[in-house]
C-alpha cells in the first residue's frame, strides 16, 4: 500500500514503521521466558509433593507458545498463551488454598497471574493490535518511537530489579532464619519463623561457656600464626620475583602456580601422617605451618603484583643516595607497601580463619578445635544445638562479613590477577 | 539523499548539565561538514545524538528528509569513525569490515562471492588489502584507522560520522590522513560530519564549519569565511594560528583607545563608535622600520619561512607576522634586526570590529 | 581400707584387699582369703551392682582343666594355697570360666584383676561367697583403678627428620649453586629473599605430595604408623576394583559440571544485569556477596537446618521431603546449597571482565546495525572469554575438591552401600572417609593420586582444548 505514495516519502514511511518494535513485544518477551524459567523449578516441587502438575504444565505451554507466537507476531496466539498463563496461575491459586498455601505457590501465583493478565492487557491496546497487523500510521509510528525511548528504559529498570530482587532474597533467607534461630529458645531447627519469643539465652550460653572462648583463641592464634608466617616469607620473596631475575626465577614462579593447583586431598594424607610422625597433630604449630603454605603461592602473586607496580627509579634514587638493598626495601618499599600488605594479610587471615578440612583432621581433640570445626561439632547426628549454634555462628560470621564488604574490591583484583594470569 | 539536519536540538542530562542549547544546523547533501571547537563545546553529544547513541532532549533531526529522532542507532543506516577506532579485537580485519553485513538478515544479506568483492573493493581503495587476516593488535595506528574507516564505509551509507579520527595519529601520519580522507569524500560523495578540536583539521577538510561554544553554535559557514569575517571574537581567536590580536577598547570618532593605546582605525573602521574589541591578525600587522606605533619587541620566533614578533604596545601585548617574501626582509633580518623597538600599523583592510 | 565381716551362720570369714595400681589400664587387683571352707561353691564378684565375674570352688583336683597364661582371658586370676605366698594361674573350661580347686583344711586365695574398673570415679564392688545353696558370706567397698594408659610408643620421627633436613640442606645447597652462578650480577640478592618461601614450599608442599605418592604404595594404617611396607600396586588395584567406584566417579562429574555450569551461567546473567543503569547497584553487588563473604562451614549448616524435613525449606514449598533419605533428593540438595555458595565469585569476576569491554565497541555495533541478541553473541561473550575460561577451570578444580559442603551437609550420605561411598560422596569425601575414619592411609594416599592424576590430565586437556578453539576462531 506505500508503493502508490510520493517517492520522496518512502523513506520516511520505511524507517519509522519498519524499524519501530513497542518496548511491550520485548517485555512479553521477557515475561514469557521467565515463565518457563519458573516453571521448571515448579515442577520438581509438583514431584516432590506428589501432585499440582497440571497447573504447572498449563503454565508451561503457555511461556512456550508466547515465544513462539512473539516470533511469528499472530495476536491470537499471544493471547490464548497469556490466557493460559493467567488460568495457570489461577489453578495453582486455587490447589494451594485446598491443600496447604506455601509461600511458593503464592509466589508462583502472583507471578503468573500479574504476567498473564499483563499480556492481556497489553494485547488489548488498540495500539498494540495495529502494530501487530502492520496497520500502523507513521506518526503513530514515530509517537511510538518516541514512548519506547521514554519507557523502555524504566521498564527495563523493573524489570532487572525485580529479578535482583529475587536473588536477594534467596541469599538473604538462610540469613534471616538463623539470626531467628539465634534469638529463639530451644535448640531445634524449626521452620517457623517469629519474633514473638525473642530470647538472648543463646548468647549468654556461648559467652559464658568455655566452648567460644578456648575455639576462639585457638582460631585466633592460627588464623595469626598463619599471617605472620606467611607474610614472613611472602613479602621478601614477593619483592624478590618482582625486582630482580635471578636463575631459576621462572622455574620457581611456576612452582608457586603448580602448587596452587594441588587439590588439598594430595597432601592431606602425607601431612596428617608427617605431623603424627612429628607430635604436631592436636598442635596450633601444625595448623600455622600446613596453612601458610596453602596460602603461600595467593600471597606471593598478590605482593608481587604489588611491588610491579612501584616504580624502579624509587630505588635507584634510593641507591644514589647510599642505601643498602636491604635498608632501600625496608626503609622505602616496605612502608609504601602497607595498604597491600594489609589487604594481602587480611586474605591469609581470613583464609585461615575458615579453613575447616585440615583442622578437623589435624586437632580432634575438643580443646584443640578451631572455631570451624569446634562450630560444627554443635550439629550432629545425635544431638544438634541449633540455638547455640545459631548464636555462635552470628557472633563468628560478623566480623568476617563486614571485612569481607569492605575490602571486596582489592580482594577480587588480589584474587583475579593472581590466578588468571596463570 | 543524505541531507542532515538538526532543528531545535536540545540536550539536557540528568543532572541538569546542558550539553547543546539549541542547536539549528543543515547539512548539503555530500557536503563535508565539520563541528569544531574547544573540549565540552557540546559537538560530540551532537554527533551522537545524530548517530542514535545519544537521546535527544527537545529537536528533530532528520536523515534525507526522514526523521530520525528516537530511532534506534542500528535503523539510522549510518557510518562512524570511532576515536579509538573501536575495531573488535576478536575479529581479524577482514571480519571486522563484514560483521554489519553478515549480521544482516538472511533476506538482506549479500552472498558470499558478493561481500568478497565488497570487502576487495573497500579494501583495496584503503590500501588495507594485503592485511586482511590479520587482527587489530598487530595492526599499526594508522593501519586500524584505515580500517574502521573501511568498516564505516563499506555498507556504502550516505552519511559518515567521524569522532576525532585522527586526534591518535602522529603528526606526519595525520597530515597524510587528511589528504586522504578529503580525497574519498570527494570520489565516493557521502555526506561527512566531522567532530574535531584542531581548526587546522576543520580549515583544511570542512566544506563549511560549524564552530561550537558550550553548547551553541557560533557560526556555520565555509571556513575562510570564518577565517576573514569571524561572527565574534570567540571564532576570531579560535581559528588561525598565531590567534587574532584583540584589544578591548573604546571608539570615538575614528580613535580607538585602551587603556595605554590609542591609534586611529582604518578608514572601513571609522564609523564605529563605543565600546567593543578591535581585532586583527598577525599577519596583516604592517612592520615598519619607521613611521608607525612604536612598540617594545619582547621576542621573536624565527620560524625560517616566518618570524612571529612578540610585542608590546601601550601595556598591550600583540604578535604580528612577518613573512619573508623579500631579500630586503632577509637581509634585514639577518643583521639581527629589530633590536629594540619596531613600528607596526593596524591600518589593513582586514581588521575588525566587534561591536559590545 | 577395713574389713567388714557380716554375721553368718556358719562363720566364714572372707578377707578382701584390694590393690588399684598393680594390675595395669583400668584393672583393679582383688585379693580373697576364704577361711574354713568346704565343698564347692562359688565367689562372686559384682561391680557397679552388676554381675561381674565369678570362680566357681571345687573341692578336689583340678584334672585337665587348663591354666591359661597371663592375658588370655579378660580377667586373670590366681589361687594359693598359703595365703597369698604363691600364686598359681587359675583354672579354666573351655567357656573360660575359673575353676579354682583346693583341697580341705587350706586357706584359699583368690586373686583376680577385674577389668573395666572406671579411672575417675570409684566403683561399688561387692565379693559374695556361696556355697551350693545359698550365699555364705559378702564383702562391699568401692574400688577405683589408677593406672594410666601406656600409650603406643610414638612412631619413629627419625626418618621424617632425616627427610626433611636433608631436602633443606639440598635446597639451600641449590640456592647456593644459583647464587654462585649469578654472581657477577645484580640479581643474585633475590635469591636470598627467595630462599625462605621456596623452602617452605618444598618442604611444606613437594615433600607432602611426594611422600604421598610413595605411601599410596604401602599399606600404611592410622593404627601402625612407623610399620609400614611396601605392598606394590595392591592400593591401586583396589581403587579401581571397588565397588562404588565409577559410582561415585560419576556423582563427582556430576556434581562438578552441573556446578560449574550455574556458577557460569547464573553468575554471567547477574553480572549482565548489575551492568545495566540500575539504582542501588552496590547495594544489591554488597547483598549478593554474601555467601561468599559467610564462612562457607557456617552457612553450609544454616542450609543444612533448613532443609530439615520440618525445616524451612519444607515449609516455604509447601512439601514433606526429606532431604537426606533419599539419593536424588539428597544429591539435588548439595548441588543447590553449592550453586547458593559459588555464583557471587563467579559473579564478581564476570563483571569485571564485562566492565572492561570497551563501551564503544558496543557502540560501533550497534551503529552498524546489529541486534542486541547479536551484539551480546557475537561482541560481548567472545570478549569474555579470555576470562571466563580460566575461570571456569579454575571452578571445576575447586567444585571437585568441596569438601565442607558435602561432608558438613550429607557426610557423604544416605549411606545405602555397605562399605562404599555414600548417595552424595565426592571422591574426596570417599578418601577422607578411606583415611580418617576407617584409618586406611596407604589406600587413601594412592585414591589421592588418582584423583590428582585425573585433575591434571583434565586441566591438561581443557587447557588444550580451549587454546585449539580460540586459535580456530
Amino acid at each position: 500500500m506505500s508503493e502508490d505514495l510520493a517517492s520522496s516519502e518512502l523513506p520516511q514511511m520505511d524507517l519509522a514503521r519498519r524499524w519501530y518494535i513497542p518496548y511491550e513485544m520485548e517485555l512479553m518477551r521477557r515475561g514469557a521466558i521467565l515463565v518457563i524459567l519458573i516453571c521448571l523449578p515448579m515442577f520438581w516441587i509438583a514431584s516432590l509433593r506428589g501432585d499440582g502438575w497440571q497447573s504447572i504444565a498449563m503454565g508451561l505451554a503457555g511461556g512456550l507458545l508466547a515465544v513462539w507466537a512473539l516470533q511469528q507476531k499472530n495476536r491470537d496466539i499471544m493471547l490464548v498463551s497469556s490466557a493460559l498463563i493467567l488460568l495457570s496461575g489461577l489453578m495453582q491459586a486455587f490447589f494451594a488454598l485446598e491443600v496447604k498455601v506455601a509461600a511458593i505457590d503464592v509466589w508462583y501465583s502472583t507471578i503468573t497471574v500479574a504476567l498473564g493478565g499483563g499480556g492481556l492487557w497489553v494485547l488489548s491496546s488498540p495500539h498494540m493490535s495495529r502494530w501487530l497487523s502492520s496497520r500502523l500510521e507513521l506518526e503513530e509510528a514515530e509517537r511510538g518511537l518516541a514512548r519506547n525511548n521514554k519507557l523502555s528504559p524504566r521498564w527495563k529498570a523493573a524489570t532487572t530489579h525485580a529479578i535482583l530482587l529475587h536473588f536477594v532474597v534467596i541469599v538473604l533467607v538462610p540469613v534471616i532464619w538463623i539470626i531467628d534461630v539465634a534469638f529463639s529458645p530451644g535448640q531445634s531447627a524449626s521452620g517457623e519463623l517469629g519474633l514473638s519469643d525473642w530470647t538472648i539465652t543463646h548468647f549468654d550460653a556461648v559467652l559464658s561457656g568455655s566452648d567460644f572462648w578456648t575455639w576462639g583463641l585457638n582460631s585466633v592464634i592460627v588464623s595469626v600464626g598463619t599471617t605472620i608466617v606467611g607474610l614472613m616469607l611472602a613479602i621478601p620473596a614477593g619483592y624478590a620475583f618482582s625486582r630482580y631475575k635471578f636463575s631459576g626465577h621462572g622455574i620457581m614462579m611456576f612452582s608457586l602456580l603448580l602448587v596452587q593447583m594441588f587439590p588439598g586431598i594430595i597432601i592431606l594424607v602425607p601431612y596428617f601422617m608427617v605431623m603424627k610422625t612429628l607430635g604436631l597433630l592436636n598442635t596450633s604449630l601444625g595448623l600455622i605451618l600446613a596453612y601458610s603454605v596453602t596460602a603461600l603461592p595467593f600471597c606471593v602473586w598478590m605482593l608481587k603484583g604489588w611491588f610491579d607496580t612501584i616504580p624502579r627509579e624509587l630505588e635507584e634514587a634510593a641507591a644514589l643516595d647510599g642505601c643498602t638493598t636491604f635498608s632501600t626495601f625496608w626503609r622505602i618499599i616496605l612502608p609504601l607497601s602497607l595498604p597491600a600488605i594489609a589487604v594481602t594479610a587480611l586474605f591469609s587471615f581470613l583464609a585461615a580463619w575458615n579453613e575447616f578440612l585440615l583442622a578437623l583432621v589435624f586437632n580432634t581433640d575438643s580443646s584443640m578445635y578451631t572455631l570451624p570445626v569446634g562450630l560444627a561439632s554443635y550439629i550432629s547426628e545425635s544431638s544438634a544445638r541449633w540455638g547455640d549454634f545459631a548464636a555462635m555462628s552470628l557472633i563468628v560470621s560478623l566480623p568476617v562479613v563486614l571485612l569481607f564488604i569492605f575490602f571486596q574490591k582489592s580482594l577480587i583484583q588480589g584474587l583475579s590477577s593472581g590466578s588468571v594470569k596463570g | 539523499m543524505s541531507e542532515v539536519s538538526f532543528e531545535g536540538i536540545r540536550k539536557v542530562y540528568d543532572d541538569g548539565t546542558v550539553a547543546v542549547k539549541g542547536l539549528d544546523l543543515t547539512i548539503k547533501d555530500g557536503e563535508f561538514l565539520v563541528l569544531v571547537g574547544p573540549s565540552g563545546c557540546g559537538k560530540s553529544t551532537t554527533l551522537r545524538m545524530l548517530a542514535g547513541l545519544e537521546d535527544l532532549s527537545e529537536g528533530s533531526i532528520k536523515i534525507g528528509g526522514a526523521t530520525v529522532d528516537h530511532l534506534p542507532a542500528r535503523a539510522r543506516g549510518l557510518g562512524m569513525v570511532f576515536q579509538s577506532y573501536a575495531l573488535y579485537p576478536h575479529m581479524s580485519v577482514q571480519d571486522n569490515l563484514t560483521f554489519g553485513l553478515r549480521m544482516l538478515a538472511k533476506t538482506e544479506r549479500p552472498n558470499p562471492q558478493e561481500m568478497k568483492r565488497m570487502v576487495q573493493e573497500t579494501a583495496s581503495m584503503l590500501g588495507i588489502d594485503d592485511i586482511l587476516e590479520k587482527r587489530p593488535r598487530d595492526l599499526s595506528g594508522g593501519q586500524r584507522q584505515r580500517v574502521a574507516l573501511g568498516r564505516a564505509l563499506i555498507r556504502k551509507p550516505k552519511v559518515i560520522l567521524m569522532d576525532e579520527p585522527l586526534s591518535n595519529l602522529d603528526a606526519k601520519l595525520r597530515n597524510q590522513m587528511r589528504v586522504e580522507l578529503r580525497r574519498l569524500h570527494d570520489e565516493l560523495g557521502f555526506t561527512t560530519v566531522y567532530v574535531t578540536h584542531d581548526q587546522v583539521e576543520a580549515m583544511t577538510l570542512a566544506d563549511r564549519i560549524a564552530v561550537m561554544k558550550d553548547g551553541e553554535l557560533q557560526q556555520h559557514c565555509p571556513p575562510l569565511e570564518a577565517y576573514h569575517q569571524p561572527a565574534n571574537t570567540f571564532v576570531a581567536s579560535f581559528l588561525g594560528t598565531p590567534a587574532m590580536n584583540l584589544i578591548e577598547g573604546q571608539a570615538e570618532g575614528g580613535i580607538f583607545t585602551s587603556n595605554g593605546l590609542s591609534f586611529s582605525l582604518p578608514d572601513h573602521l571609522s564609523d564605529c563608535t563605543g565600546k567593543g574589541t578591535f581585532g586583527i591578525r598577525p599577519e596583516s600587522v604592517k612592520v615598519l622600520k619607521s613611521n608607525g606605533m612604536e612598540a617594545e619587541l619582547r621576542g621573536v620566533e624565527r620560524l625560517g619561512s616566518e618570524s612571529v614578533y612578540h610585542l608590546n604596545i601601550g601595556g598591550i601585548d600583540i604578535k604580528a607576522l612577518w613573512h619573508r617574501p623579500s631579500e630586503e626582509a632577509w637581509d634585514a633580518e639577518k643583521g639581527g634586526w629589530p633590536e629594540e623597538n619596531i613600528f607596526i600599523s593596524f591600518n589593513d583592510p582586514s581588521a575588525l570590529w566587534f561591536g559590545a | 581400707m577395713a574389713v567388714f565381716l557380716l554375721p553368718v551362720v556358719s562363720a566364714q570369714s572372707l578377707d578382701v584387699q584390694s590393690d588399684s595400681s598393680a594390675a595395669g589400664f583400668k584393672r583393679v587387683r582383688v585379693s580373697v582369703e576364704i577361711d574354713s571352707f568346704s565343698g564347692n561353691g562359688s565367689l562372686e564378684f559384682h561391680v557397679r551392682e552388676t554381675f561381674h565375674s565369678a570362680v566357681i570352688i571345687i573341692q578336689g583336683q583340678a584334672g585337665e582343666m587348663s591354666q591359661p597364661l597371663v592375658g588370655e582371658w579378660y580377667d586373670d586370676c590366681w589361687t594359693s594355697n598359703n595365703s597369698g605366698l604363691n600364686w598359681t594361674g587359675i583354672h579354666r573350661d573351655e567357656n573360660g570360666q575359673a575353676h579354682a580347686f583346693y583341697s580341705s583344711s587350706q586357706t584359699l586365695s583368690i586373686r583376680c584383676d577385674l577389668t573395666g574398673i572406671s579411672q575417675s570415679k570409684e566403683d561399688n564392688l561387692s565379693v559374695r561367697l556361696f556355697d551350693e545353696n545359698r550365699e555364705l558370706d559378702r564383702f562391699d567397698s568401692s574400688i577405683i583403678a589408677l593406672t594410666a594408659d601406656i600409650l603406643p610408643p610414638p612412631p619413629d620421627s627419625r626418618p621424617v627428620i632425616f627427610a626433611i633436613g636433608s631436602i633443606a640442606l639440598t635446597i639451600i645447597a641449590l640456592f647456593g649453586y644459583l647464587r654462585w652462578k649469578d654472581r657477577k650480577s645484580m640479581n643474585r640478592h633475590g635469591l636470598a629473599f627467595v630462599l625462605p618461601a621456596f623452602l617452605a614450599l618444598v618442604l611444606l608442599s613437594f615433600y607432602p605430595v611426594a611422600y604421598g605418592m610413595v605411601l599410596s604404595f604401602t599399606d600404611a594404617h592410622e593404627e601402625s604408623i612407623g610399620d609400614e611396607e611396601f605392598n606394590g600396586l595392591e592400593n591401586y588395584l583396589d581403587v579401581f576394583t571397588s565397588g562404588g567406584f565409577f559410582r561415585v566417579l560419576f556423582f563427582t562429574l556430576v556434581w562438578t559440571f552441573t556446578n560449574v555450569i550455574f556458577h557460569v551461567g547464573i553468575g554471567g546473567a547477574l553480572a549482565m544485569l548489575l551492568q545495566q543503569k540500575v539504582r542501588g547497584k552496590l547495594a544489591y553487588r554488597t547483598l549478593l556477596l554474601l555467601p561468599w563473604a559467610i564462612p562457607s562451614y557456617i552457612s553450609v549448616l544454616v542450609w543444612k537446618g533448613m532443609f530439615h524435613p520440618e525445616g524451612l525449606v519444607n515449609v516455604l514449598l509447601g512439601t514433606e521431603t526429606d532431604f537426606f533419605s533419599g539419593v536424588t533428593e539428597a544429591q539435588t540438595m548439595v548441588i543447590l546449597v553449592n550453586i547458593w555458595l559459588g555464583v557471587p565469585f563467579m559473579m564478581m569476576s564476570i563483571s569485571g571482565a564485562l566492565q572492561s569491554i570497551p563501551e564503544d565497541l558496543h557502540e560501533a555495533a550497534k551503529v552498524e546495525g546489529v541486534s542486541d541478541w547479536a551484539r551480546l553473541r557475537h561482541i560481548t561473550i567472545p570478549l569474555l572469554k579470555p576470562t571466563v575460561v580460566p575461570l571456569a577451570l579454575m571452578g571445576f578444580i575447586w567444585t571437585f575438591n568441596m569438601f565442607n559442603v558435602i561432608f558438613l551437609l550429607t557426610n557423604g550420605g544416605p549411606q545405602l552401600w555397605f562399605g562404599e561411598p555414600g548417595g552424595t560422596d565426592i571422591l574426596i569425601t570417599y578418601v577422607y572417609d578411606v583415611a580418617f575414619v576407617k584409618g586406611e592411609l596407604g589406600l587413601a594416599a594412592a585414591w589421592s593420586v588418582v584423583i590428582f592424576i585425573m585433575l591434571m590430565a583434565f586441566s591438561w586437556a581443557y587447557t588444550k582444548g580451549s587454546k585449539a578453539t580460540e586459535a580456530a576462531v
